[in-house]
C-alpha cells in the first residue's frame, strides 16, 4: 500500500528531505532477543567459489560475437585547445573500423560545461578520440596514427596556486580570479566570538591529505550491444539504474530501451557511481558500426581519468576550557573537483558533528585545477576532515595535558547537532571503552621509550606509540528500494533486487535475510542482482546504503511471500494462518504442533500457480537521526634512525547496529583499515609542477600497501541492533572503517616520536624531518 | 604496447648475430624491466631477442674460490643457493630485498644490474628528457624527491638495482661476448658510467654485446650487511641502500672494508673514502660516525631530496653496527 510521505535522505554527509512515494513497512524490527538461524552467522560468501575459480563473468570477461575493441586516445597536455585532428592515417590501418572525435560524435554535454569529446582538454588524460577495431592490438596501433595539433594553454595543478587571483583560468564561464567552483559553502551555529572569548586554551594548525586513487581491481569499462533499437550495457558499476538513466539521457533513448547488467564487479569505492564516457563512446561506436563494442580502461587510463580522492588542506582552530570542554570549532577546507564537476564533498562534516560544541563555523572551498575529475572515494570528505579534526584534538589534548581519549569523552555529542535531533542510538562511549581495553590504552605511555638498542645509540632505536581517532557517519540507508521473492514449484525461491555486490558480500547477506524470514535454508534461495531488466529498482551501492536499504527490502518481500504461503497452509490445515509459523522449511501450528506441512509440499501442491512476494524499503524515522559511530586505535613502531613507520595493530570498534554476517563485516573493516593505511603511509598521486602531468600512474610508482605493510586488525562490534533504523536493525559498514584509521595512525606516530606530522602520507622524508625537530 | 617480432635463438652466438643485424633489436632476459618499458611505450623495439633457449646461461658454480653466476640465473636462485649463502652472503641478502617473490622468480641477475632507470620522467612516454635524447633533465625543475644526491648531473637518475651495488662491493666482473665472438671481462667498477660521461646509457656495453656471466671472489667469512630504505616494505626500489663488507683482524681492527650505495647516485656509488677510513681501526662508534659522514661527502641534493643524505648516513651507521655484531 503506497503513500506519499516526507522522508529524510542522507547520502555521504548530505541530508535532504524528499517527498516520496513509499510503501508501508509494517514489519516489526527484529529485536536483540529475536532467535536467529541465518542472520548473524559467519556465512562464507555464496559466490566465493565462482569468483576465485574464474567462473564468474565480470564485465571485462564479456565476449560477444563480432565484438569490436575500443581504445581511447587521451590528451598528453593538462590544458590545450585542439586545433586539428587528422584521423585518416589511422582509418587507413587494416582492421580499424571507426574513429570518434569531437567532430563526429554528436553534441553530448558532460560535466555541465564540457562535451563527451570536447575541443578543449583540461587535464592530462582527458578523452580526445576513440578508435574501434577488429582486435585490441590494432586499436592500440592506431592510437599513434591519429595526429592531433594542440594549442597548449597555461595550466595549474596545485590547489593553492589555482586559488590565486592570477592563476590561469580553467573554465571561461568562471568568475575571474581563483577558479572557484562556487561560492564557499558555509555553516555556522552559535556565536563564534563568544566561543573564542570563553576558551582557556586554543590550537590552530593546517593539515594536508594527498590525492589518493581508488585502485579497484577491475578497471572501469563497458561492453555494449544493440539489438535493433534496444541497447544492452554490461558495465562495471555500483549504480545500474543510474547508468541506465545516464545512458538514456545522453543518447536520447527511452528507459525501456536500455538494459544495464553488472552481475559481478571488482570494486568501486565510489568511483563507479555514474555513467562513464567509455560507455557512451562504446554505444555510439556500436550504433555506427552495427557491432558490439568493448571498452575497458587500462590501469594507466584508470589512474589518469577514472576519479580519485582529491587533495585537501584543512585549517583548524579549536578552543577549550581548562577542563577540556570545547568552546569553539572553526575549520576551513580547500579542495578540488579536478578540472570538471562540482565536487562538494563534506570535508568539514566531522567538525559539525563529532563533538558537543555550541559554537561552530565551517567553510568548504573548492577550486578547479587541471587534473582528472575527482569523484566519491569511500567516505568522501570525511576521511580528509577526520584526519584534520582528530589530529587537532590530539594537539589540544597535549596542550591541556589531558589524555586524548578523555578529551573526546568529555566532548561526547549526545545529539545530532546540525540536524538538531536525537540519535536513534549511540554507543560510541562503549566503542571507546572496548577499543581502549583491547589496545592497552592505559599502559601506552610505557611503550614510548627506546626498545631496540638498550639506549646505547638513541639514534638507532625504535619507539612505539598508540593513537586513536573517532568516526561518525550516516549509514542509515533510505528508500527507494524494491525486491521480489518467487516460490518455485519445488520449494526453492528466486530473490530479485536491483542492487550490486562490489565484492562486499551483498548477495550473501541478502540471502541470509531472505532465508531467515522465509524459514528455509540458504541453499533453497537463488538471488539475482545487477540487472535493470529482471530486477526491481534499488539505490546505488554507495554511501554505506546497501545493507540498511536493501536488507529490510528483501526481508519485506520475503515476509510478503511467507504470508501468502502461510495463507495457503492455513486453508490446507484448516487453521487460522496467524497461528502458523515456519522454520527449517516446515510450517507448524503454534497451538497444535502435530499439525504441520512443509514449504515443499505447498509449492508442489500449487505447482505453477506462483507466490510472488513484493517488498519495499519503508521510510526513515522522522524524529531521530540514524548514524554509525566508532573509534579506531592504532599501535605503531617508528625506527628513529631511518624514519620507517610500521603499523603493528589496529583495533576497530564500531557501532553498526545488527551484524548480519560477522565474516563479511570483518572483511569490510579490514579492507577499510588497509586502504587507509595506504593513505597514511604511502599512497600519493604525483603531478609534475612544470608540465602538469601525472608522473606515477601505475602500480609500480603509485604505492598500494602490500601484505607486509598492513596491520593486524581486531574488529569489535559494539551495541545492540538499531531497532529504529529499519526492520533488520542493521546499519551500513562500507565507509565507517576507513574514516578514522589515518588519523589514528598519525596520532600513534606523534605519540611515539613526540612530534606532530600534519601532512600525509608519513614518508621517510616527513618522519625524518619530524625527528630532526625533536632533537 | 607496439607490435614487435620475437626470436628465441638456441645459442648466444645466434643472439649476438641477431642483435648485430638489427640496431633496433633488444635483448630480453627475464623480461621484467623490458616488459614494463614496452608496455608504457618508452621503448618499442622491432625485434625482441629472448635468451631463454640459450643453454648454460644460468647456474651458479664455484671454481678455485671464484663464484660464477650465469647471466640468466634467476634472482630467486641467489636467495637460497648454498654456494651463494656461503661464499657471497651479501648477494643473497640483497637478492631477498629485490621487488617481490613473483618478480624475483622472473628477473635475472644480468637483467637486474642492467635495468633502466626508474626516474619518472624517463618512464613517462611523453617526456623527451636528456636520457632519451632531449635537451634537459626534467628532474631539475620537476619533482626530484627520488633523484640523485651524489654524482648527478646533467642527468639525475639513480641506480635502481639492489644487486649491482652488492656485486660491486664483492668485486665482481661481467664476462661479455662481443658480436665478433670475442670475450672480455669488465669489472663492475668499469661497467657503469655516470651521466657526465654518457647521459644516455648507464653502462659501457655496445649494442650487440651480451653479458654471459658474472664472476666474483669468495667473500666467505667476511662480515656483511645489506640494508635498504624504501617507502613500502616490499616491491619498492631503494630510496637508499648500503652494501657493506668488512674483514676484521683478530685484534678487532678492520683490515679491509667496502661500502657501496644504491639509490642515491646514477650508478652504484663506491663510498671508498668512507670504507678506507675504517681500515686499521676497531669498528667503534667514532669510526662508524666518521665513515657515515664520509659516505655522503660531496652530496649535492636537489630541492626535494635532501632527506636522502641523512637517511643514507643512518643506513651506513646501521649497516656498520650490524657488521660489528650489534
Amino acid at each position: 500500500m503506497a503513500k506519499l510521505v516526507k522522508t529524510k535522505v542522507e547520502f555521504e554527509g548530505h541530508i535532504r528531505e524528499e517527498e516520496v512515494v513509499v510503501e508501508r513497512d509494517d514489519l516489526t524490527a527484529w529485536s536483540a532477543a529475536s532467535p536467529m538461524t541465518h542472520v548473524g552467522e559467519p556465512r562464507p560468501r555464496i559466490d566465493g567459489p565462482a569468483r576465485v575459480t574464474g567462473a564468474a563473468e565480470y564485465t571485462s570477461d564479456v565476449r560477444l560475437p563480432r565484438m569490436l575493441w575500443g581504445v581511447v586516445k587521451r590528451s598528453p597536455h593538462p590544458h590545450a585547445r585542439i586545433r586539428a585532428i587528422d584521423t585518416s592515417p589511422a582509418r587507413a590501418l587494416p582492421g580499424v573500423v571507426d574513429i570518434l572525435t569531437h567532430e563526429n560524435c554528436g553534441d553530448i554535454s558532460w560535466y555541465d560545461e564540457s562535451r563527451l569529446l570536447d575541443s578543449t582538454v583540461r587535464y592530462h588524460g582527458e578523452e580526445v578520440a576513440c578508435i574501434v577495431a577488429e582486435d585490441e592490438q590494432t586499436a592500440l596501433d592506431a592510437l599513434d596514427l591519429i595526429a592531433v595539433e594542440y594549442e597548449v594553454l597555461h595550466h595549474v595543478v596545485d590547489i593553492e596556486a589555482a586559488a590565486e587571483p592570477t592563476a590561469p583560468q580553467i573554465h571561461p564561464g568562471l568568475k575571474p580570479g581563483g577558479n572557484r567552483t562556487a561560492e564557499p559553502s558555509t555553516y555556522l551555529r552559535g556565536n563564534m566570538e563568544q566561543g573564542i572569548s570563553e576558551a582557556d586554551v586554543t590550537v590552530a594548525a593546517s593539515y594536508r591529505t594527498p590525492c589518493a586513487l581508488h585502485s579497484s581491481f577491475e578497471t572501469h569499462g563497458s561492453v555494449v550491444s544493440w539489438e535493433a533499437d534496444e541497447l544492452t550495457v554490461w558495465d562495471s558499476t555500483q549504480n545500474i539504474f543510474g547508468v541506465r538513466s545516464g545512458v538514456a539521457s545522453k543518447l536520447g533513448l527511452p528507459l525501456a530501451k536500455v538494459r544495464v547488467i553488472s552481475r559481478y564487479m571488482g570494486g568501486g569505492f565510489g568511483s563507479k557511481n555514474d555513467v562513464g564516457k567509455y560507455t557512451i563512446l562504446a554505444a555510439i561506436a556500436s550504433r555506427r558500426t552495427g557491432r558490439p563494442v568493448r571498452i575497458m580502461l587500462s590501469r594507466e587510463e584508470e589512474f589518469l581519468s577514472a576519479g580519485h580522492r582529491p587533495p585537501a588542506i584543512v585549517n583548524v582552530e579549536l578552543g577549550a576550557k581548562r577542563d577540556g570542554r570545547l568552546t569553539f570549532i572553526r575549520a576551513r577546507s580547500l579542495s578540488t573537483p579536478g578540472a570538471h564537476g562540482r565536487g562538494g564533498f563534506q570535508v568539514c562534516g566531522p567538525f559539525r558533528e563529532y563533538y558537543q560544541c555550541d559554537n561552530v563555523e565551517t567553510v568548504q572551498d573548492a577550486v578547479y585545477t587541471n587534473t582528472g575529475p575527482a569523484c566519491a572515494f569511500r567516505a568522501p570528505g570525511y576521511v580528509e576532515g577526520t584526519f584534520a579534526l582528530e589530529s587537532a584534538m590530539d594537539e589540544l589534548a597535549g596542550k591541556l595535558g589531558m589524555d586524548p581519549l578523555e578529551l573526546r569523552i568529555r566532548n561526547h555529542a549526545e545529539r545530532n547537532q546540525p540536524r538538531d535531533m536525537p540519535y536513534s542510538q549511540k554507543h560510541l562511549l562503549e566503542a571507546y571503552e572496548q577499543g581502549a581495553t583491547a589496545i592497552g590504552w592505559k599502559g601506552r605511555r610505557d611503550t614510548a621509550s627506546p626498545t631496540a638498542t638498550g639506549g646505547r645509540h638513541a639514534a638507532s632505536g625504535t619507539v612505539r606509540g598508540i593513537g586513536m581517532a573517532s568516526q561518525g557517519w550516516g549509514g542509515g540507508g533510505s528508500p527507494p528500494s524494491y525486491a521480489l521473492v518467487r516460490l518455485n514449484p519445488d520449494g526453492t525461491f528466486d530473490v530479485m533486487t536491483g542492487t550490486h555486490d562490489l565484492g562486499t558480500g551483498t548477495k550473501t547477506v541478502m540471502t541470509q535475510v531472505a532465508a531467515e524470514e522465509l524459514g528455509v535454508g540458504m541453499d533453497r534461495i537463488r538471488i539475482t542482482i545487477g540487472d535493470t531488466l529482471t530486477c526491481p529498482y534499488s539505490l546505488l551501492s554507495a554511501g554505506s546504503l546497501t545493507v540498511p536499504s536493501v536488507g529490510p527490502t528483501v526481508r519485506a518481500a520475503a515476509h510478503d511471500a511467507k504470508r501468502q504461503i502461510l495463507d495457503i497452509a492455513g486453508s490446507l490445515l484448516d487453521v487460522d494462518p496467524g497461528r502458523l509459523s515456519v522454520a527449517d522449511g516446515v510450517i507448524s501450528d503454534s497451538g497444535d504442533s502435530s499439525r504441520t506441512v512443509s514449504v515443499d509440499e505447498i509449492a508442489a501442491k500449487i505447482g505453477n500457480y506462483m507466490v510472488i512476494g513484493k517488498g519495499a524499503r519503508g521510510p526513515n524515522p522522522s524524529d531521530v537521526s540514524v548514524n554509525t559511530f566508532g573509534a579506531q586505535f592504532a599501535e605503531v613502531e617508528v625506527d628513529t634512525s631511518t624514519g620507517e613507520v610500521r603499523v603493528l595493530r589496529v583495533v576497530a570498534a564500531h557501532e553498526l547496529g545488527r551484524v548480519l554476517n560477522p565474516l563479511t563485516l570483518s572483511s569490510q573493516i579490514e579492507g577499510g583499515v588497509f586502504q587507509a593505511a595506504g593513505l597514511a603511509l604511502m599512497e600519493e598521486r604525483v603531478l609534475d609542477p612544470a608540465t602538469g602531468r601525472f608522473v606515477n600512474p601505475n602500480f609500480s610508482e603509485y604505492r598500494l600497501p602490500t601484505t607486509f605493510d598492513v596491520p593486524k586488525v581486531e574488529s569489535l562490534f559494539v551495541g545492540p541492533p538499531d531497532e529504529q533504523s529499519n526492520n533488520t536493525g542493521a546499519k551500513g559498514a562500507g565507509e565507517p572503517p576507513i574514516i578514522p584509521t589515518a588519523a589514528a595512525i598519525a596520532n600513534a606516530v606523534s605519540s611515539a616520536i613526540g612530534v606532530r606530522i600534519r601532512e600525509l602520507p608519513l614518508t621517510r622524508e616527513r618522519v625524518l624531518a619530524a625527528l630532526k625537530e625533536r632533537r | 604496447m607496439k607490435r614487435f617480432s620475437f626470436a628465441a635463438p638456441g645459442s648466444a652466438r645466434e643472439a649476438v648475430r641477431l642483435l648485430a643485424e638489427n640496431e633496433d633489436a633488444r635483448l630480453m632476459a627475464g623480461g621484467v624491466d623490458l616488459g614494463h618499458e614496452m608496455k608504457r611505450g618508452i621503448r618499442s623495439p622491432s625485434l625482441v631477442v629472448h635468451l631463454s633457449r640459450v643453454a648454460r646461461l644460468d647456474g651458479i658454480t664455484l671454481n678455485d674460490g671464484r663464484l660464477e653466476i650465469g647471466a640468466l640465473t634467476k634472482i630467486q636462485a641467489l636467495e637460497s643457493n648454498e654456494v651463494v649463502l656461503e661464499h657471497a652472503p651479501l648477494l643473497a641478502a640483497a637478492a631477498r630485498e629485490v621487488a617481490t617473490p613473483q618478480l624475483r622468480a622472473m628477473g635475472t641477475v644480468a637483467g637486474n644490474i642492467l635495468q633502466r632507470p626508474q626516474c619518472w620522467y624517463y618512464r613517462d612516454p611523453d617526456s623527451f628528457c636528456l636520457r632519451k635524447g632531449g635537451k634537459h633533465c626534467h628532474a631539475v625543475a620537476g619533482d626530484n624527491r627520488y633523484h640523485a644526491i651524489l654524482g648527478g648531473g646533467p642527468c639525475h637518475i639513480v641506480c635502481p638495482s639492489d644487486l649491482a651495488p652488492a656485486l660491486l662491493a664483492l668485486g665482481a666482473s661481467a664476462v661479455v661476448t662481443a658480436p665478433d665472438e670475442t670475450e672480455r671481462t669488465v669489472p663492475l667498477s668499469e661497467l657503469f658510467v655516470g651521466p657526465g660521461v654518457d647521459p644516455h646509457n648507464e653502462h659501457v656495453l655496445a649494442h650487440g654485446e651480451v653479458v654471459t656471466r658474472l664472476v666474483l671472489p669468495s667473500s666467505a667469512g667476511l662480515a656483511n650487511a645489506f640494508l635498504k630504505a624504501r617507502e613500502r616494505t616490499a616491491w619498492d626500489f631503494a630510496l637508499s641502500s648500503v652494501s657493506a663488507l668488512c674483514d676484521t683482524g683478530p685484534d678487532g681492527a678492520v683490515r679491509s672494508a667496502r661500502l657501496v650505495l644504491g639509490g642515491v647516485a646514477p650508478n652504484p656509488w663506491d663510498a671508498a673514502e668512507a670504507a678506507e677510513s675504517l681500515v686499521g681501526r676497531p669498528l667503534d662508534d667514532d669510526a662508524i660516525g666518521a665513515a657515515a659522514a664520509a659516505s655522503v661527502r660531496g652530496a649535492r641534493p636537489l630541492r626535494d631530496n635532501a632527506y636522502k643524505v641523512e637517511l643514507t648516513q643512518r643506513l651506513v651507521t646501521k649497516a656498520l653496527e650490524r657488521l660489528r655484531g650489534d
